[in-house]
């Protein structure tokens, strides 16, 4: 064998030296292969930093082994997905690639009192190492180019991409179709930095932002109309301070499992946990006691518990007094609030209407401090609910109005007329649990010190989700057991607020001008839903759009015609695959649009139904925030590596996309477009420069990467960066250690106290501000229009619609599971593993006996709008009756495509439409995740059959 | 052929560089195609040169067609859908079997390596390429098992022992063992099952083909020094 006698790096005839040769360059030209010069170019992915024809003695090799857990770096970073846990996890790398990650436990103690507060984490986070390095990773642009969902893409380069993209984006917004443009993605407090990378551009342009919150149905819109605040809740570590803990459909063991340890530990620590789910759930199997009420019944078994408080006399009267509407009077003839106006009281109210009247123990008529009327707004400090008298709790009467003698009773007799209604039997006879346990349990709860209630999504998906809301929050309010270590409801579903509010608000709308829309509403809506509901729903829905209570985008022309909306950007959401009403959406919704973007490192369903396909950066390649209202922290995202492939950040992305926006439309010459709402001009032609400004401070090129956005939060809010306060917390900090937030800002109702777990409420119950409601109290009797028309104007119990989805004699619910976050992690091999690995309903033994069913067979759920095929999986711990179906499975794991949302028709409830007060709204307007129609999908009926079996 | 009786070229090991630029094309086969590929795959100068380029290896390896009648977009539509995009699916609905997480024929070798972890096959690659002094391209990286990266790997190890020494050719061979061998065979594997493959098909055949047949001409050149 003969040997290149050239010296390393000199050419020979053809050009080519041995360096260059063993790297790869003109290699097959050198054989004379010119028909391969294709791959004669050197190498392309692995590159040569040492010398390539240096000594690499080969025995070393086989020791590599032993150098498997030498790293060289660890970086700090989380899991953006719409997950309450918040977890500061280690990530380490080596040789520019994630192996493994390990949960980071060092976050500060800031209460000696209570358990440790790391580790935090769960298994999915664990073992997200696998989706950095998966090859279901989108790794290049891709466009369609077969049908939406059939799987046809082509790759094409970030310039063809944007460029497509942008020109369709100049040419709605010159058509004034800039509302018809959508970016929809959820949680801002995972990853806001990414939440704002598109929220920024949408609101740049015109366009529509969506909420989520109301969408998935976690919004509690008890709160709101009660509490006048979208959801406050304490955190997780303040569960080790009550002494009483009912978790009323959270599966905290399942659905919070970073936090699961402190309900443990209360147990502990001495304190009664008791459990209220329909099935015997894997957390009631961790309670001292377990309630079972029919589904749909908590209403009823919340009245009844209130009933025996009320009956017993163990109500705080103190509290009812001075927090709650309880001693208003209300006209008997209209059912409405007597104002003070009517008597002649609050003359000197900015609108004594909207001033609301007591009576002390005299009998005296009296104005009820803190009502609307008098304050500035729905938030106004400068006033006090304080009482210097003392109102009568249950009044009858009547009072002389301008009208003439008016007759009057207080909220507080009106509300023990409603609960005296729920009798034990009827109780009983309603929810099916026993008349002398759920007494009792009503009993301990009264005279615990400090009770709370962990209220989950077991009961918020209901339609009449707002009345479940308001009895259960009763019971909290009837016992005082608010503002206090160890009370309150605690409503852990979805991630409603984040923390460094302002600074996330500013960084994602920075017009101001926020064009938002409930998505229940817009998609329901443009699904057709007005032709394919009962008609008193959709004249509601009509009325509350043309009052605009609620709006629907893109907004009607002067001509009187509404255009279709025609652009959607998705990003850190699945919303085609979590959409309720999917049938519809697929066949009504999706086709008016022209363009469907989607961000994403996976190809989830959405994707794969998109127009356009952009690789996004996973969770260990990006710079960004991770927040939660389970706890007190802010950490940070670090990019521990690169993205892989083509991949980009979401900022990086919608800056990029921005820029060439900017480019084509001074190409094209295109002139600024007046927004016909707002007091402002969209203009295409500087779109990137204001997009990367600061606008806070008019910094020119601000925010260009991402890490300057994050800082830029932290810089701009309260929490982190407190006015009149040296103190700041930093990126690096963070970095360093996981930091407890320094103040909570306007937007949290207590403050952040050293030493104590963040508790809520204390602004009102404490220092007797005035709730941010009509009446300035907690409001139990809400005297809307369409609440006295619907009888609903106090919490009753109500049956739920019939038949949705047809006549069927099973009930059909979609819980949150164990291996997935949502639809998350539902196409990992490790989680598909530790289950059956295909999607699958859990049965009662004796409803799937009566029909033939076996544990492992595959079976259809069907209904009026559709059939899936799935796993049957006998649940002894299941009432019968319910069909339980885990959700979020990706379309693609059924064979029909045909998912868990298929069987869920579109519907909502016309009492969450509305505005109150009617004329201006302070207590309830629509506000994206504050107030707007939830989208249920717990009411529905179904049957099971082993699949094959007649569909008639 | 550019060579001539006096060029250098003599001095190299032409089996071993020939081999060499056979993994070099197979490493640009399996990558998303580049209009250059379409050409010389269309064109016939694709399969031409590496029928000659297999003839002075010395190995015994039929070579398939390797000509295709696609235009360029389907050519790379067909290798999306082939290698490129994918999803769950199941063999068996009744057990839940899972079939594959990822496209039909995934691309990279811890797929078709069950009883070894991602990180198992993974990590023993990032050592050999960084013992020899490579590294991934971090502007566009892929997972170490990436078969582009194994190929430009063997492409690599084979000119080295046509250039540097032969002592890279205990190195190939152990690296056939260890990772391409299993990768190539599950490759073709999954390709020949498939419908509608075109080129690709050939490439799978050619690359099982070309790795066994290396591999056990290594393995008998070097049956006494392993």
């Amino acid at each position: 064998m003969s040997r290149n006698d050239l010296t390393d790096d000199e050419a020979d005839s053809a050009g080519i030296s041995r360096r260059d040769f063993v790297r790869g360059l003109g290699a097959a030209s050198l054989l004379g292969a010119t028909g391969l010069s294709f791959a004669d170019d050197g190498m392309d992915g692995l590159e040569a930093v040492d010398d390539p024809i240096g000594n690499y003695p080969y025995r070393d090799w086989e020791d590599l082994y032993r150098d498997e857990w030498d790293w060289d770096s660890v970086a700090r970073s989380t899991h953006s997905v719409n997950c309450t846990g918040s977890c500061s996890w280690n990530v380490y790398v080596k040789d520019g690639q994630v192996w493994r990650e390990e949960q980071a436990g060092d976050y500060p103690t800031f209460d000696e009192s209570l358990p440790d507060p790391n580790p935090r984490g769960c298994q999915k986070g664990a073992c997200y190492t696998d989706y950095v390095n998966a090859d279901q990773r989108v790794l290049h642009p891709l466009r369609r180019t077969g049908e939406r969902g059939e799987g046809q893409w082509e790759r094409i380069s970030w310039d063809e991409a944007l460029t497509e993209i942008a020109d369709h984006v100049i040419d709605e917004v010159q058509a004034g179709r800039y509302d018809a443009i959508s970016g929809f993605t959820p949680i801002p407090a995972m990853s806001p930095v990414s939440f704002a990378s598109g929220s920024r551009l949408v609101n740049l342009l015109g366009g529509v932002s969506h909420s989520f919150y109301d969408w998935y149905s976690d919004l509690p819109p008890g709160q709101p109309i009660t509490w006048g605040t979208q959801t406050d809740n304490a955190e997780s570590a303040d569960w080790h301070n009550s002494d009483y803990i009912i978790a009323w459909g959270s599966n905290i063991n399942v659905t919070r499992i970073p936090d699961a340890k402190y309900f443990l530990d209360a147990g502990y620590e001495g304190a009664k946990r008791v459990g209220v789910f329909t099935d015997y759930s894997q957390t009631a199997i961790h309670t001292d006691e377990w309630l079972s009420p029919h589904g749909g019944s908590d209403t009823a078994l919340a009245l009844g518990m209130a009933q025996t408080i009320v009956d017993e006399g163990l109500h705080d009267e103190a509290h009812l007094k001075e927090q709650t509407d309880m001693p208003l009077l209300v006209r008997e003839d209209t059912g409405k609030f007597l104002r003070a106006s009517e008597v002649g009281l609050a003359e000197d109210a900015d609108d004594p209407e909207k001033v609301f009247v007591m009576v002390d123990a005299d009998g005296n008529l009296r104005r009820a401090p803190g009502s609307l009327g008098e304050r500035d707004g729905q938030h106004d400090h400068s006033k006090s609910i304080e009482l210097d008298f003392d109102p009568q709790l249950s009044v009858e009467r009547s009072v002389d109005t301008d009208e003439g003698s008016v007759a009057v009773r207080s909220v507080w007799e009106n509300l023990t007329d409603e609960l005296s209604q729920y009798t034990p039997a009827v109780v009983h006879e309603e929810t099916g649990v026993g008349e002398n346990t759920y007494q009792r349990i009503a009993r301990e709860f009264a005279e615990a010190d400090a009770a709370k209630i962990i209220h989950g999504k077991g009961v918020n998906d209901w339609y009449h989700n707002d009345l479940g809301n308001r009895a259960i929050q009763l019971l909290v309010t009837l016992t005082g057991n608010l503002g206090d270590p160890g009370t309150g409801l605690d409503h852990y579903v979805g991630q409603e607020k984040i923390w460094s509010f302002h600074g996330w608000q500013v960084l994602s709308f920075p017009t101001g001008n926020v064009r938002g829309v409930p998505t229940t509403l817009w998609t329901y809506f443009h699904a057709g839903i007005l032709d394919n509901t009962d008609p008193d729903t959709a004249e509601k829905i009509r009325e509350s759009i043309d009052k605009g209570w609620m709006p629907v985008y893109p907004e009607e022309r002067d001509d009187g015609n509404r255009p279709d909306p025609s652009t959607m950007f998705v990003w850190r959401g699945n919303y085609f695959n979590q959409a309720k009403g999917n049938v519809a959406l697929e066949e009504q919704l999706w086709p008016k649009l022209d363009l469907v973007v989607d961000i994403n490192f996976r190809m989830d369903s959405t994707a794969m139904y998109s127009d356009i396909v952009l690789p996004a950066a996973s969770h260990y390649e990006k710079y960004d925030l991770s927040e939660t209202d389970m706890h007190t922290y802010v950490h940070p995202f670090t990019p521990a590596v690169e993205p892989l492939g083509e991949a980009k950040t979401d900022w990086e992305i919608f800056r990029l996309l921005a820029e060439k926006i900017q480019e084509r439309a001074q190409e094209r010459g295109v002139e600024p477009v007046e927004d016909r709402k707002f007091d402002r001009t969209i203009d295409l032609t500087t779109i990137y420069d204001d997009y990367v400004r600061d606008w806070e401070t008019g910094e020119e090129e601000g925010l260009v990467e991402d890490k300057a956005a994050a800082e830029f939060i932290l810089e701009h809010s309260e929490e982190t960066n407190p006015e009149g306060s040296d103190e700041q917390i930093t990126f690096d900090d963070i970095d360093e250690q996981p930091q407890r937030f320094l103040e909570a800002g306007d937007h949290w109702t207590s403050d952040i106290k050293d030493g104590e777990a963040y508790v809520p409420w204390q602004d009102y119950v404490h220092d007797k501000n005035p709730w941010p409601t009509f009446t300035g109290r907690q409001q139990y009797y809400i005297d809307h229009d369409w609440y006295l028309e619907l009888g609903e104007e106090l919490p009753t119990h109500k049956e739920g619609p019939e038949d949705t989805g047809g006549d069927y004699p099973l009930s059909y619910n979609t819980p949150h599971g164990r291996w997935s976050i949502h639809s998350t992690w539902r196409d990992s091999t490790k989680m598909l593993r530790l289950q059956r690995g295909e999607p699958v309903v859990y049965l009662n033994p004796e409803d799937a006996e009566e029909r033939g069913i076996e544990d492992g067979d595959t079976v259809e759920v069907y209904n009026d709008l559709g059939s899936v095929e799935v796993q049957a999986k006998i649940y002894p711990s299941s009432e019968p009756g319910t069909v339980r179906h885990f959700f979020s499975w990706e379309k693609f794991q059924y064979p029909d495509r045909d998912n868990f949302n298929t069987l869920v028709p579109m519907y909502m409830k016309p009492t969450q439409l509305v505005q109150y007060p009617e004329d201006t709204g302070e207590h309830l307007h629509f506000f994206p995740n504050y107030w707007g129609p939830t989208g249920v999908n717990s009411d529905v009926r179904v049957d099971i059959r082993p699949s094959g079996g007649d569909t008639e | 052929m550019a060579t001539t009786p006096t060029d250098p070229m003599d001095d190299i090991d032409e089996d071993a560089a020939a081999r060499g630029a056979v993994y070099a094309t197979l490493a640009k086969a399996f990558e998303y195609p580049e209009e250059s590929f379409h050409s010389a795959a269309a064109d016939g100068t694709l399969e031409a040169d590496l029928r000659a380029c297999l003839d002075r290896t010395g190995l015994n390896v039929a070579v398939p067609s390797l000509t295709t009648d696609d235009d360029y977009k389907t050519l790379a539509a067909r290798y999306n859908d082939i290698f490129e995009l994918g999803y769950s699916e199941y063999t068996d609905r009744t057990d839940g079997s899972l079939e594959a997480e990822g496209p039909p024929v995934p691309l990279y070798e811890s797929k078709y390596r069950p009883d070894h972890s991602w990180n198992d096959v993974n990590l023993d690659l990032s050592r050999a390429y960084s013992h020899y002094g490579l590294e991934i391209d971090q502007d566009e990286r892929d997972n170490h098992d990436a078969l582009t990266y194994e190929l430009e790997f063997a492409g690599y190890l084979a000119r080295r022992e046509a250039a540097v020494g032969e002592d890279a050719a205990i190195a190939r061979l152990d690296f056939h063992d260890r990772h391409l061998g299993h990768a190539a065979a599950g490759v073709a594997d999954r390709l020949a099952d498939e419908p509608g493959t075109d080129i690709y098909g050939g490439f799978g055949e050619l690359l099982e083909a070309f790795v066994r047949a290396d591999r056990n001409d290594l393995a008998d050149r070097l049956e006494d020094r392993r």
